[in-house]
């Protein structure tokens, strides 16, 4: 028990109790500094934590480009920010005093004594002395060493339900909003993709923009009006913010424009070409007239340049070439005939002026009709300008369309307009004989084309033919075009009608129903390619081939017949398709040779088959003009058969969806039956 | 932060240019050990009653005076009588009726003969003059009456004739009064209230000590109470009391005690708002500090705490709120408003 007396007030050294009384408020002072900061800290964590869920939200659930970076920095930008402000803190001496005094049940002793210090040392003179004070110091000093280890732990934080109800509130808001599902990510990979898809469509209009202006070939009135539609499509793709419909919208627009322009779509010339080969094939094989050294590399500018030098070339006939060179332009006046009736009239014209000796007139007749084959030879490039520009601006739609998106939708964006190609890279359509065999629609169109003419080839303008694949197509239903029943035999062909020559398949792997020699059914592996195929194939040939050109080009089989008696024949083929199920027989220009020599020469648009692995008694018929006398062929193995060029399924299922689809939106059909159809070829796509 | 030794200096032995410090006549622990000795000897003969007298013996020593209120019985007389026993000083009684005059009290100048036949008037000094006075039942006396004792409660000087007599030191009157026979009775003005230091509830004893008391006073052996303190001593006490420190945050926690106590102020509870009509005036600020200057240094401390700023507040305040009449009519407590006070005002400052 402290006496205090003037002695003991002199006898005990003030430093004994200033120095725990200063430890105590030192301590208490880094106790306040981190209570005070793990206030902050809780104080503040519910709205860090609620900053960061925000922003999480907006990163995930919206379409704001936000980096994720950000994120991480919260914490340690946090946790800075905290221990700056913790530096920042001033405690005072009468802070700690009182915390002292809180804490450690000191009852206000520290304060006291501090107020007495600050007193003193302020008010010096006028400050009365005391008694108690230094008894009170001592006291406080006491008590201070006796209950300091009392103070409470540093690292208790002092957290309140308040605050740990919202600091767990927003850990849970941060934990949902970065575990809940969101489809956010996907749009904007879309989003990114489409982006990229965009910019992949404006190269290539640029690219195709670039090919047009150098194209020389292209009328100058169709190039400037595709270059202008083509700049205008680029600037709407180069519009900021453009999205999926815009650009969609933007292509489709543009290829309806070009579509305008389109006045003849290029299959449209394949008679022309098929004529044009015709000619330039006869007059290089009897004239000295190299075609490879011709200037054009196209038939038609070809048979221009042939038709020319034929011309200048006429008085010098000898009476062999005279002949050959007059069959060769009938043959062309007739193929032409059909398409341009002048041109066909020129030719025959030529043919009969060459073979009456009567120059003049040839030359006459041959120099107009070198300017048609000119004429139609711009008039094509300007539709194949125009079919490639549509067929890139039509896939640019479609990757557009279905980027970014499942693959599941894909099928739904498959359809394709009328005429455009979708296969990878520009294809130039309807060449003789370059429609992709389609199987499918063989056993009705084989049938009308013995009747009529039926343009059945692929290309821009291929016909709406319900597609069909070939491997579902071996209908062993008979068919009786025109001439004769159903045969029921199986190798032989049927009875023609009277004038006509057709030889049917010789059956061999000719299944029931084969009928009249002209038509029958492959075999179930086969995709249409049996032998002795004829009229069955029509959905699958190009061009067509009058009578005394029966089994001109490869592929082509549908032969119209003016006589309207018997039907032609094409080529017996015997496509051997085991272990390619996804193949189809299908005509490949560049692939093909002439062998046909049989009656009068091959003509230059037969293509005879480079492998015939099963054209076996393949048949191949011609009939004249008149119908009378049909040459016929025999298409002996490897001979007679068109070459079964295999392509991948894949490669050819774009265009049957595309004639569907075609088919599905020009004519009358049942709702029912159109999403029959469209689920059809939906399956197949995947 | 860390304290300088020039601060411990001059906070020790003072640098005034009033020289050393005063002399201490006693030191905190012979207040103590006195005032344990005067608690000891009044419980010698009051039974129980241990926080009554221990505020008694707070407003003894602060140099106020206490209204004690009980029911007969309660040992209030005794109790005072005791006191003057122990502190050895001089003890006078006023039993307050209705007819009781003034001059009954503060005394009076009568008129002498001498034995030479010369008139002069004399005072005659009444009960007042004494160390301690039990005004007992104080509320049965009038007003005008009651009034006698304002100036020597306040001033501890009694003036009669235009002359001013100092009372003894220590003065210290004890008033007493029944709260259950109040017909007949004139409750005290708040003049009069305001000026006692304390209101003290005499409480009814327990069970024990209702034991206690019987064996005490029936048995016949008188209890042998000593003389433990002078009256001097009690000035000396009075004087070591008010030296006692308090910090300047917990004399701010009293006047915010205080003004919650008053209806207008920022610092009025609900309860005040509702009940009250008036506070408690400053003196009741002052019996809160002082009375907890004595409180600290009885409880072996060296200034005063928050703590002892709610015990005083209590016998301080309860005599000096004026309740309104809601307060009145719903027979609220000034007890109990004063408890809302305390629990409603925060030791710090907001």
């Amino acid at each position: 028990m402290l006496i205090l007396s003037k002695k003991s007030l002199t006898s005990l050294r003030a430093e004994s109790w200033s120095i725990s009384i200063d430890a105590g408020l030192r301590a208490a002072g880094k106790r306040i500094r981190w209570r005070r900061t793990l206030e902050a800290v809780a104080f503040t964590m519910p709205l860090i934590v609620l900053l960061a869920a925000f922003y999480v939200v907006v990163a995930r659930f919206t379409l704001a480009d936000l980096p994720r970076w950000p994120l991480l920095l919260v914490l340690p930008m946090w946790l800075v920010g905290i221990v700056l402000w913790s530096a920042r803190q001033h405690i005072t001496r009468a802070e700690a005093a009182r915390y002292l005094d809180r804490n450690l049940d000191l009852d206000e002793r520290m304060s006291t004594c501090l107020e007495i210090i600050n007193s003193a040392r302020l008010a010096r003179s006028r400050s009365p002395h005391n008694p108690l004070s230094y008894a009170l110091f001592v006291d406080a000093a006491e008590a201070l060493d006796t209950r300091l280890d009392l103070l409470p732990g540093s690292f208790r934080l002092p957290l309140r339900m308040t605050n740990a109800l919202a600091i767990a509130g927003a850990l849970l808001l941060l934990t949902g909003a970065l575990m809940a599902p969101t489809t956010v990510d996907l749009i904007r990979a879309e989003k990114i993709a489409l982006g990229k898809s965009v910019q992949d469509q404006l190269l290539e209009v640029r690219a195709l923009r670039a090919d047009i202006d150098k194209n020389q070939q292209i009328s100058g009135n169709l190039k400037q009006a595709m270059l202008g539609e083509l700049d205008g499509l680029e600037n709407k793709l180069n519009e900021p913010g453009l999205d999926r419909a815009g650009g969609i919208a933007a292509l489709a627009d543009s290829e309806e424009r070009l579509r305008s322009l389109l006045q003849r779509p290029s299959d449209d010339f394949d008679a022309l070409v098929a004529g044009a080969q015709i000619v330039w094939n006869g007059v290089g094989s009897n004239l000295k007239w190299d075609p490879l050294e011709a200037a054009s590399q196209t038939d038609l500018g070809r048979a221009a340049e042939a038709t020319q030098f034929l011309a200048a070339e006429v008085s010098q006939l000898s009476a062999t070439q005279e002949r050959r060179l007059s069959a060769a332009l009938e043959r062309g006046s007739s193929q032409v005939s059909a398409r341009d009736a002048r041109l066909g009239t020129e030719l025959g014209g030529g043919a009969t002026a060459i073979r009456t000796r009567d120059r003049n007139k040839a030359v006459q007749a041959l120099t107009q009709a070198a300017q048609g084959f000119a004429s139609a030879d711009r008039a094509r490039e300007d539709s194949l300008s125009l079919e490639t520009a549509l067929s890139k601006l039509n896939k640019g739609r479609e990757q557009i369309a279905q980027v970014g998106k499942p693959s599941s939708r894909k099928s739904q964006v498959g359809f394709r307009r009328r005429g455009v190609d979708t296969s990878s890279g520009p294809q130039t359509p309807a060449t003789p004989g370059d429609g992709q065999s389609s199987a499918g629609g063989d056993q009705q169109d084989g049938n009308q084309s013995h009747s009529q003419s039926q343009k059945s080839g692929m290309g821009p303008t291929m016909g709406g033919n319900v597609p069909a694949y070939g491997s579902t197509q071996a209908d062993p239903q008979p068919n009786s075009p025109s001439n004769g029943p159903p045969s029921a035999n199986s190798g032989q062909g049927g009875t023609n009608a009277p004038g006509s020559s057709v030889a049917g398949g010789d059956g061999k792997n000719a299944q029931p129903g084969v009928q009249d020699g002209a038509n029958q059914a492959g075999s179930p592996k086969t995709s249409g390619g049996s032998s002795g195929d004829s009229g069955g194939q029509a959905g699958t040939l190009q061009g067509q081939i009058n009578g005394p050109v029966g089994g001109t080009s490869g592929a082509i089989s549908q032969v119209k017949n003016p006589a309207g008696a018997g039907g032609s024949t094409g080529q017996g083929v015997q496509a051997d398709t085991q272990g390619a199920s996804d193949t189809e027989q299908v005509y490949v220009p560049g692939k093909s040779q002439t062998t046909n020599e049989a009656g009068g020469g091959s003509p230059p648009g037969q293509v005879l088959p480079q492998d015939t692995q099963g054209g076996d008694g393949g048949q191949a018929s011609r009939s004249d003009p008149n119908g009378t006398s049909g040459e016929q062929v025999s298409g002996g193995r490897g001979s007679g058969g068109l070459a079964p060029v295999h392509t991948p399924y894949k490669q050819v299922i774009g265009k049957y969806a595309a004639q569907a689809t075609d088919a599905l939106e020009r004519a009358y059909i049942p709702p029912d039956a159109k999403d029959y159809v469209r689920d059809y070829f939906s399956g197949l796509g995947k | 932060m860390a304290l300088t030794e020039k601060d411990v200096t001059s906070a020790t032995r003072g640098t005034s240019s009033a020289g050393a410090a005063p002399p201490l006549d006693l030191s905190p622990e012979a207040f103590r050990e006195q005032a344990l000795r005067i608690e000891q000897e009044i419980g010698k003969v009051i039974v129980g009653q241990r926080n009554l007298v221990h505020q008694v013996l707070v407003a003894l020593i602060a140099g106020g005076n206490v209204l004690l209120e009980g029911v007969p019985g309660l040992g209030k007389t005794v109790l005072v009588r005791t006191l003057a026993q122990v502190i050895d000083c001089q003890f006078s009684r006023i039993q307050f009726t209705p007819d009781l005059m003034p001059a009954d009290i503060v005394g009076t100048n009568i008129l002498n003969e001498d034995e030479h036949g010369r008139r002069n008037f004399e005072f005659q000094a009444g009960p007042v003059f004494a160390n301690l006075l039990l005004a007992d039942e104080i509320n049965r006396a009038t007003p005008k009456t009651q009034s006698a004792l304002l100036e020597a409660m306040q001033e501890g000087t009694v003036s009669v004739a235009r002359t001013v007599y100092q009372l003894p030191k220590p003065f210290f009157v004890l008033a007493t009064q029944n709260p259950l026979e109040m017909e007949g009775t004139y409750p005290l003005p708040e003049a009069q209230l305001d000026r006692f230091f304390f209101k003290l509830n005499v409480t009814f004893p327990t069970a024990a000590e209702l034991i206690a008391i019987s064996d005490r006073t029936t048995s016949g052996v008188e209890p042998d109470v000593g003389q433990v303190v002078t009256a001097p001593d009690v000035l000396a006490m009075q004087r070591l009391a008010r030296q006692t420190p308090i910090a300047s945050h917990v004399t701010a926690y009293a006047v915010r005690v205080l003004r919650a106590t008053h209806p207008d102020t920022p610092e009025a509870g609900t309860m005040t708002r509702r009940y009250v009509r008036y506070g408690g005036s400053p003196r009741a600020l002052q019996a809160m500090i002082l009375a907890g200057k004595i409180m600290a240094l009885l409880d072996g401390r060296y200034n005063v705490a928050f703590r002892d700023i709610r015990t005083a507040a209590l016998p301080a305040l309860r005599h000096r709120l004026i309740l309104n009449f809601d307060g009145e009519a719903e027979g609220i407590s000034p007890d109990a408003v004063i408890a809302a006070v305390m629990e409603e005002t925060p030791e710090e400052a907001q």
